[in-house]
């Protein structure tokens, strides 16, 4: 197996609060190989976009606990100086974000903007800087960049601001994009339109490309692997294949079984999960999945489950055995075909 | 410009509940120095008709800017249509006065899309729910009694009790003017009988209503799925989806007869939406509800409806019974909707039939000429669909589609029923 | 944009005319004390009396009284503040000269102050923002706190006192009438009236900024600006801070605007002979047409000021357009 691009070991996050501590992130490993699509889904809570933050160093190291290793090109990124980090950041990993609307500043043109980013990691005149800027908004898909470059974002649509993050995460021509919920404020064909770019960018440039989201069916259409995470931890890993035809978790079986989906025939009722997500202050004891778990045991309330793979890359973190699992899955879970 | 062809008749009902015909919504956009002149208009709703039957649920889907929200609030009569006219329960309300229109908002309720801005932050959740029956006295017919005169009657006593101060106060530093001693006495006097007077006769009802309504609340909360203890809580104490729970009682508090819930689960965790949309599934069953589901999201709105309107521009463009809609789709731009959502079946996302789209919404200021969708649609062929608007025109089973050139018989996606 | 200046210009027109009239209203028909009689002198008679009350148009019906002031309103074709309407009661000179001798000391004086103002109080609400809760930021808040409390006159006397009486490192109060005013300002007769004056609005400014600044921070552009790898401090200047000084601008010009009608108290305690000094004393005497004269500069100057701040948010902030 080749060496992975990035390797997060072990990672911990945690922030001392006035109402007690939050354990955002609690002890998370994973890694991204070279050309791969990772999709991370989890709920508000999860941990997924903290996990992120903290790779590229935007968690305040004042105010949260970072322990553990995040390797990318042999160097643990946690121990790099903030000058250092502010080299890897926009030119070696990049992050788009949310929401488009207010992602951009509003003060300054969308060229300019993306020139600033050329210009703090490459040495160009203004001039090369604007050209790169025009062509990175042309190869995402923005008809007329020239005048468009001089525009300012609040003259962009939704869907067009985001393209144009990405054009200016894309810039510098990094290893790895992090996007994190890249399309949940955008609109349905928008979304498919910016899930396509990213795909086809992460090609042409040659990147790694995490997506985080909410959406299963995002995941299931553009992630290579992909892991599940709940209450700061990771639920499940494994291969596209594996989270949806052979899934292993229950919280991956309960999010599987309370979407609605249009593949499917109306049903007459939903699953959801029962109970609420979960504190992160307060976090139950054992599994933290155990108290909306409908396979509780009593060994679940007590000790973590850690996160083993049963066959080869797909693993669980779960005290069911994998003959339980399977057999839970085919008969409950799995969609009829 | 609209078709008169209506909605699919389930088989039940004869008479719509609701009945729209030819509403349009401009909103004005003006300039000018002193005098501000129209120079355009947003067409947000340009002429649509749709049927609601009583017991249905009837889903509307589009993307930002299609109309659906204002479509939404101009059924509610939240907002006055500039054209057209609406009729429920046979009657026209389209123009009705404010007045006239109270009784009926007891029975057309809406749940907003975003919990955490829907609510008022300084109200108790009590105070949300039950607001309802301030206005409009509780389902059981009784009201509050003279809601004025208890706000008045709070007045007086201060009132006069705070005019003896100022004339004591005026007697004491003026020599010129002359109060005889008694007065501020006697007003001070007069005010404590007054407040004793109210908190005997006053007070006592409007406890008593209070507790009514606090009962009545109590059992909305549990109806919903809300711990009745957390009467006094404020909406910031609780979780997205109890705040849409909220949502949900206060919108049935008056047991309507339609509830528009516009994008209710939009705003919600994956797996409380599923919570909320049996919920609301629930409800329907048990007060016979009908619904107009409004979501962006056409997997929910395939859950939850019986037929589908899907909106783009201000217009419909196609409706569909059921799941025709899903299996087979008329319109290229439903197409392209129902190609855009993700599914979470890797094996059948592959196969899906994809149909992505050039370009953004265009404005709803300046809608393009002939078939509002030719500029984006891969299927148009000009001059026709340029120039030619056109009407909504049926197909099998009481599908309607406006459309030159629909999509031929063949599902977006591989149901796998 | 042109639409909208034409607009605001008419509102401008209509706010002055509606000021001069209350000032109109409110000093010459409600005083007590008659401004012939005022006007006539000490030891006069009653047909002198008689006569100054004709001069001053005191028998014709209100509205033409107004018309006349009304008529010094307007900015051109030597009618504005004209002499004879506009003319002082006590000094016998005309307004306007007076509004113009004393118009270059508060601008010095406006101005000086409203620099030292934004020198000292921006660095510290950009300090205090930067590391909220430290302590840089309760020492900046603390002296946000004295500057806010401490009024202008206690302020003016304590510098006085402390700089001019016991330390003799600067002058004193008032200007000698043989210096020019440039050789006054050289002299540093000024410092104290500018840190006087200066310091309560730093203080306010320092708040502001630092409130701004900390919202500011939090948006999402600044997690995007940092996530492309730039330094902390472009972070903080380029990206926030431009967007933090916005309503920074707004009010600055707003303040300056007031100020140039007059900075009364600070002019009394140094005894500058500037605008408000003169309005002071024009009032204590009821010289009504050196009030109404300065009024109306006054207002003037805010109104512009207003107009001319709109006009700036719309070059600092895009995406304000006015049609």
């Amino acid at each position: 197996m080749a060496e992975p691009l990035l390797e997060v070991r072990d990672l911990t996050v945690h922030f001392p609060t006035d109402d007690g501590l939050v354990k955002a992130v609690d002890g998370v490993s994973f890694s991204v190989a070279r050309g791969e699509t990772l999709g991370v889904v989890g709920e508000s809570g999860s941990g997924k976009s903290v996990t992120f933050l903290t790779v590229l160093g935007l968690i305040d190291r004042k105010s949260a606990t970072v322990s553990g290793e995040v390797i990318f090109q042999g160097r643990n990124l946690l121990e790099l100086s903030e000058e250092e980090m502010q080299d890897v950041r926009g030119s070696q990993i990049s992050m788009i974000f949310q929401d488009p609307m207010t992602s951009l500043h509003p003060y300054y043109r969308v060229g300019e903007q993306i020139v600033e980013a050329i210009r703090t990691h490459q040495n160009l005149p203004k001039r090369d800087a604007w050209q790169q800027a025009v062509e990175m908004l042309r190869r995402v898909g923005i008809p007329r960049p020239e005048e468009r470059a001089r525009q300012y974002p609040h003259e962009f649509s939704g869907g067009m601001r985001q393209r144009a993050m990405i054009a200016m995460a894309l810039s510098l021509n990094p290893d790895l994009l992090i996007a994190d919920e890249p399309t949940t404020a955008l609109d349905v064909t928008v979304q498919a339109q910016i899930l396509d770019l990213i795909g086809r960018l992460k090609d042409e440039f040659d990147a790694s490309v995490v997506i985080i989201t909410h959406d299963l069916g995002v995941v299931a259409e553009h992630a290579d692997h992909v892991q599940v995470m709940y209450a700061g931890k990771i639920a499940e890993y494994g291969t596209r294949n594996d989270v949806y035809y052979r899934a292993h978790h229950p919280y991956t079986w309960g999010l599987l079984q309370s979407i609605t989906r249009l593949d499917q025939p109306r049903q007459e009722r939903l699953r959801p999960i029962r109970g609420m997500p979960p504190s992160l202050i307060f976090v139950p004891p054992g599994c933290p999945f155990h108290p909306r778990c409908p396979y509780v045991m009593e060994v679940c309330k007590t000790e973590v489950p850690p996160l083993l793979s049963e066959d080869g890359t797909h693993s669980s973190a779960c005290h069911l055995t994998l003959a339980e699992k399977e057999r839970i899955f085919e008969e409950e879970v799995a969609v009829k075909s | 410009m609209s078709a008169t062809a209506p909605v699919p008749v389930p088989e039940t009902s004869a008479e719509p509940l609701v009945r729209v015909r030819g509403v349009k919504k401009h909103f004005p956009i003006t300039r000018g120095i002193i005098i501000q002149r129209k120079v355009g208009q947003v067409h947000a709703v340009d002429g649509i008709d749709l049927d609601i039957y009583p017991g249905q649920t009837v889903g509307l889907v589009g993307e930002t800017g299609c109309g659906k929200s204002t479509t939404a609030r101009l059924i509610a009569r939240l907002l006055d249509v500039t054209e057209g006219t609406i009729e429920y329960e046979g009657k026209d309300i389209t123009r009705l006065s404010r007045r006239r229109m109270r009784p009926l908002r007891r029975e057309i309720a809406m749940i907003f899309q975003d919990p955490y801005a829907s609510l008022n932050p300084r109200k108790t959740v009590g105070s949300i729910v039950g607001e309802a029956f301030q206005i409009h006295g509780l389902p059981g017919g009784e009201r509050m009694r003279s809601p004025w005169v208890g706000r008045v009657a709070r007045l007086v006593a201060p009132v006069i009790a705070l005019g003896a101060l100022v004339i004591a106060v005026v007697a004491g530093f003026s020599a010129s003017i002359e109060v005889p001693l008694p007065l501020p006495f006697g007003l001070l006097g007069l005010a404590i009988v007054v407040e004793i007077l109210r908190r005997l006769l006053v007070l006592p009802a409007r406890r008593r209503w209070s507790r009514k309504v606090r009962t009545e609340v109590q059992r909305l909360m549990e109806l919903v799925g809300l711990n009745p203890e957390h009467y006094n809580r404020f909406p910031h104490e609780f979780s997205g989806g109890q705040r849409q729970r909220i949502g949900v009682a206060r919108a049935l508090a008056m047991r309507p007869r339609l509830v528009i819930c516009d994008e209710p689960v939009s705003a919600l965790d994956v797996s409380i939406q599923a919570q909320i949309l049996n919920l609301l599934e629930d409800l329907q069953e048990e007060f016979k509800l009908t619904y107009l589901f409004i979501a962006h999201d056409l997997s929910v709105v395939k859950h939850m409806s019986d037929s589908v309107m899907v909106m783009y521009l201000g217009r419909i463009v196609e409706i569909a019974p059921g799941e025709t809609l899903y299996v087979n789709p008329k319109h290229p731009y439903t197409g392209a909707l129902l190609s855009a959502v993700t599914i979470p079946d890797p094996e059948l996302a592959a196969k899906k039939r994809r149909i992505i789209l050039e370009g953004d919404v265009p404005s709803p200021i300046d809608p393009p000429s002939g078939c509002r969708f030719h500029p984006r649609c891969p299927r148009a062929q000009f001059p026709v669909c340029k120039e030619d608007d056109p009407r909504l025109t049926p197909h099998h089973k009481g599908q309607l589609a406006a459309c030159h050139f629909p999509l031929e018989d063949r599902a977006v996606i591989e149901s796998t029923a | 944009m042109g639409r909208y200046l034409i607009r605001r210009s008419l509102f401008l027109v209509l706010v002055l005319v509606i000021v001069s009239f209350m000032t109109f209203l409110i000093f010459y028909k409600l005083p007590p004390g008659d401004p012939a009689r005022i006007a006539a002198g000490r030891r006069t008679s009653p047909d002198i009396i008689a006569q100054a009350r004709e001069n001053l148009g005191l028998t014709k019906p209100w509205y033409i009284q107004y018309g006349r002031f009304a008529k010094g309103l307007i900015p051109c074709c030597g009618m504005f503040l004209n002499e004879q309407v506009y003319f002082s009661y006590n000094n016998f000179v005309p307004v306007k000269e007076q509004v113009f001798d004393r118009l270059p000391v508060t601008i010095v004086l406006a101005v000086g102050a409203s620099v030292i103002w934004v020198l000292i109080g921006l660095p510290i609400g950009v300090m205090s923002a930067i590391k909220p809760r430290s302590a840089r930021d309760r020492a900046g808040m603390l002296f946000a706190l004295f500057g806010v409390s401490a009024p202008v006159f206690w302020l003016g006397y304590v510098m006085l006192y402390i700089f001019w009486f016991q330390l003799s490192w600067l002058p004193g109060s008032t200007l000698p009438i043989d210096e020019t005013l440039f050789e006054s300002v050289l002299r540093g007769r000024f410092i104290l009236p500018w840190v006087t004056l200066s310091l309560t609005f730093a203080a306010f400014y320092a708040r502001m900024t630092r409130s701004n600044l900390i919202e500011t921070m939090s948006e999402d552009y600044i997690r995007t600006a940092r996530a492309k790898g730039l330094s902390e401090r472009r972070v903080i200047f380029k990206h926030g801070l431009r967007a933090a000084l916005t309503p920074v601008v707004t009010m600055f010009g707003l303040d300056l605007g007031i100020l140039l009608g007059g900075a009364v108290i600070t002019e009394q305690v140094f005894n500058l002979p500037g605008m408000g000094h003169y309005v002071v004393d024009a009032l204590a005497t009821n010289d009504f047409p050196a009030v109404m004269g300065v009024t109306v500069f006054a207002a003037l100057f805010i109104i512009v000021a207003n107009l001319v701040v709109d006009v700036a948010y719309a070059f600092l902030d895009p995406r304000v357009r006015y049609t």
